[in-house]
Order: structure tokens, then sequence, then C-alpha cells
């Protein structure tokens, strides 16, 4: 997807015409990196509302050349996301309601947890190395311990995972190009 | 050496892309993205891969949460151009404004303030100044009533009561004698009223000679005149104005034998 800079120069600008676009085009792909994060549909919106007041009020410290705006605003959703779940376990265990946590834990939101799409072209353990790390946000180091393997073979499955990723979308891409050069001709 | 080496490090790149790394190594990987174009690639790509697994895994959020962040946006924007900044100078402005318009008028009362004193000041002093010539005045009414009041009432004074004869029987002149201190006074009250050219004349006998006491003004309280010592008897003449070397017998109006 090729990014509008203009677009985000006039966020910048504190442009709400542009927040409310962007909004548009990012607001789906974060929300679902933060329902997954948090499990919880209810919080998970508090949070993409947060994470777009977050880049509402820190565009002007993005630079485009130091990366896509997406990556940005994944960073933010993320970090966002992992404070929103640290802060209601505390309340939930500062309110002490054993039976609410135990519910939580009893019925986890299955419907967003599963993922789609081109992932599924991964092996078993490349899938899940992907998903601790980018859709459970959680870094490597305590990635590969929740995996079970040493931290050098972890790195290793997230970038064979992302090469495999990489070849799935350009045979898809060839996939639509040849479609496409069906149609046409 | 250690550029090479972060670099070296399996999932270097992608951990970057996550935000994973300390601030430290970021800075490392930034510095050596900016000298290296084919790094360069290699991390957008790695930002493109997990970009479109997120869009294959997109939820869509309720439409509700749109709506909430605009307005929420719209009211920070709010308060940040309008309410606060305004708010604060307006306030500002209105504790200064009050403080000049407290001064002002308490300046100003105090100002009039000033002014009634100062006339009520002056007022004073000059009705100080009234007082106390007043007061001088009845201080030297006084002493003067005192000196007549000690000349008259005391016991070496003779008190006598010239009445007058057959041409003025209407007349009385008091005199009082004081033979220690030498002293003579008359009232002559009781004495008509003379033409301008006449005055009364006090005379004191001396062994059959009239001696000259002074001339009596008329309707006087108390008059000093001249004390002539050895006298036999006290008469009253009328004389031309100013008074006679010589007294006239004939006018004689009054007289009293000591």
């Amino acid at each position: 997807m090729e990014e509008d800079l203009s677009l985000i120069k006039r966020l910048q600008e504190k442009d709400a015409t542009a927040l409310s676009l962007l909004y548009d085009q990012y607001a789906p792909a974060l929300n679902g990196v933060i329902v997954r994060i948090c499990r919880d549909e209810v919080l998970a919106e508090e949070l993409l509302q947060e994470t777009f007041m977050k880049i509402w009020d820190k565009a002007a410290i993005y630079d485009p050349k130091k990366g896509r705006f997406y990556t940005w605003a994944y960073r933010v959703a993320k970090n966002t996301a992992l404070n929103g779940i640290r802060n209601s376990k505390k309340l939930i265990q500062t309110e002490d309601m054993g039976v609410y946590t135990n519910k939580a834990a009893a019925e986890p939101i299955d419907d967003y947890s599963e993922l789609k799409g081109s992932i599924h072209q991964l092996d078993q353990h490349h899938r899940e190395a992907i998903e601790l790390v980018y859709f459970k946000g959680l870094t490597h180091r305590e990635a590969h311990e929740e995996m079970g393997v040493p931290l050098g073979t972890f790195k290793s499955y997230v970038s064979q995972a992302l090469k495999k990723l990489r070849a799935t979308y350009q045979k898809q891409l060839l996939l639509f190009i040849s479609l496409i050069e069906m149609v046409v001709s | 050496m250690k550029k090479r080496n972060i670099l070296e490090e399996e999932g270097i790149l992608e951990r970057y892309v996550l935000g994973e790394l300390s601030k430290d190594e970021r800075d490392q990987v930034r510095s050596l993205l900016s000298e290296n174009e084919e790094l360069q690639r290699k991390v957008e790509q790695i930002e493109k891969d997990l970009e479109k697994l997120a869009f294959e895994n997109a939820v869509a959020p309720s439409s509700a949460i749109k709506k909430n962040l605009l307005r929420s946006i719209e009211a920070t924007r709010e308060e940040e151009t309008k309410s606060i900044p305004l708010k604060k100078k307006s306030y500002y402005l209105s504790i200064a404004a009050s403080i000049a318009f407290i001064a002002i008028a308490l300046a100003g009362y105090l100002f009039t303030q000033w002014q009634n004193t100062k006339k009520q000041l002056i007022e004073s002093q000059n009705e100080a100044v009234v007082l106390s010539n007043q007061l001088n005045e009845i201080e030297g009414k006084l002493n003067q009533t005192q000196q007549q009041y000690n000349v008259v009432n005391n016991p070496r004074v003779i008190p006598l009561r010239l009445l007058g004869n057959q041409k003025m029987p209407q007349a009385v002149a008091l005199v009082y004698l004081n033979h220690e201190e030498m002293e003579v006074v008359i009232n002559s009250q009781g004495m008509p009223a003379l033409p301008k050219d006449k005055d009364y004349q006090l005379w004191a006998d001396v062994d059959g000679e009239m001696i000259n006491m002074g001339v009596v003004p008329a309707e006087q309280q108390l008059v000093r005149m001249k004390y002539i010592p050895n006298a036999a008897s006290i008469n009253i003449t009328i004389e031309p104005a100013g008074g006679n070397d010589h007294a006239t017998v004939e006018q004689l109006v009054s007289n009293i034998i000591l």
C-alpha cells in the first residue's frame, strides 16, 4: 500500500479531516492488532481511540524518513494496548474480582485470535512466532520463552516467517496479475 | 566494529521495525540505515510485509469510535485555541484592571479626604485665631474691670456722691477717693450731656483756691482724675470745651465738702 505523504503532512498540521481519512485507512488494521493483544473488544475500542488521540497529539514527531507511517502507528497502538491491559489487570486485581478474571480466562475471544490470510500459508512454528511478536505484542525475549525455544532460534523463525510471507504475497500478486491478464485478454 | 556487530545479530531489523530495540540500539540501526540504501530497502520490505499482515487481519471498529475520537479532538482543540489562553488572558487582565480600579478609587477617596481635612484644618485655625482674639479681648476687659473694681472696691476708698444743685438738679456724679494711694476716680454716667463747646471740669478747694483736677468726659463709668492733697471740697463746674485754667464759680453745678 502506498502512503499518502501529503495527508500525513496535513495531519501533522492538525487538520482534523486528514485524521478522519487516515483513521478510515488504518483503524481496522490497528484495531486488529489491539483486539488481539488485549482480547477484550470493549477495552480494545477504548484503546483504539486512545491510540488515535496519541497519533493526533504526537503526529509532529513522526518522521517519514525513519519509516512508514503504519509502522509508527503500529508501535503507538501496541504500546497503548500493552499499557491498557496492564492497567486493566491492575484494576481487576485491586477490585479482587476473582469470578470476573476466571470468566475472562474461560471465554477468550476466539473470533479475533484466529488469524486470517497469508499467515495460514506458514508452518505452525513460523505462524506462532509471528503471532507472538506481532499480534500479542511480546518482545522477542518474551516470545522465545513462551514458545520454549532458544532466542536465536526464535529470531530465525521470525525472519524466515517474514520471507515466506513475502514469497506468498508475491505469488498472490503474480496470481492476481495473471488473473487480470486472463480477464483482459 | 560495534556497528557491524549489531547488523550481524539475526532479527535485528525485524525487532527494529517492531519497536523492540533499546534507544541505543535503535540509534545505531538508524545511523546505519541513513548510509545504506540496500539496508533501507530491507527494512521497508519488513515494514510492508507486517503491514500487509495487519491489513489481512483487520477488524473493523464500531463507527461510534470515530465519532468519539473526532469529538474529543474538537474539544481539546477548542480548549487549546480559545478558552485556555483567552481565559487566562482575560483573567490576568481583569485582575490588573481590578487592582488599577481599586488603586484609583482609593487615591480619589484619599485625595478628597485630604482636601476635606485640609479645609477643616484651615477653618479650625481661623476659628482658633478668632477665639484667641476674643479671649485676649475678654482678658483685657476683665483686667480693666478688675482694675476698676479694685479702685472702687477697696476699704481705703471713700465713695462720694456729688448731686447736682438747683442749676442741674438731675445730675449725679460718683467720685472715689483714695488718700493712701493718692488716687481719684469719677463716674460721670449720671451727668447730663453738654453742648459741644462745653465740658465738665473737676476742682479741688485747697485753702480757698480752686485747683484743677481735670476735664470730666461725659457719661463715662470710671475716669481717673488728678489727685490733689488737702482738698476741703470737690467741685464740678461747666467750662468751655477743653477745660479752663480757673474755675468759673458761676457755673458750679455740684460740690461736696470732705
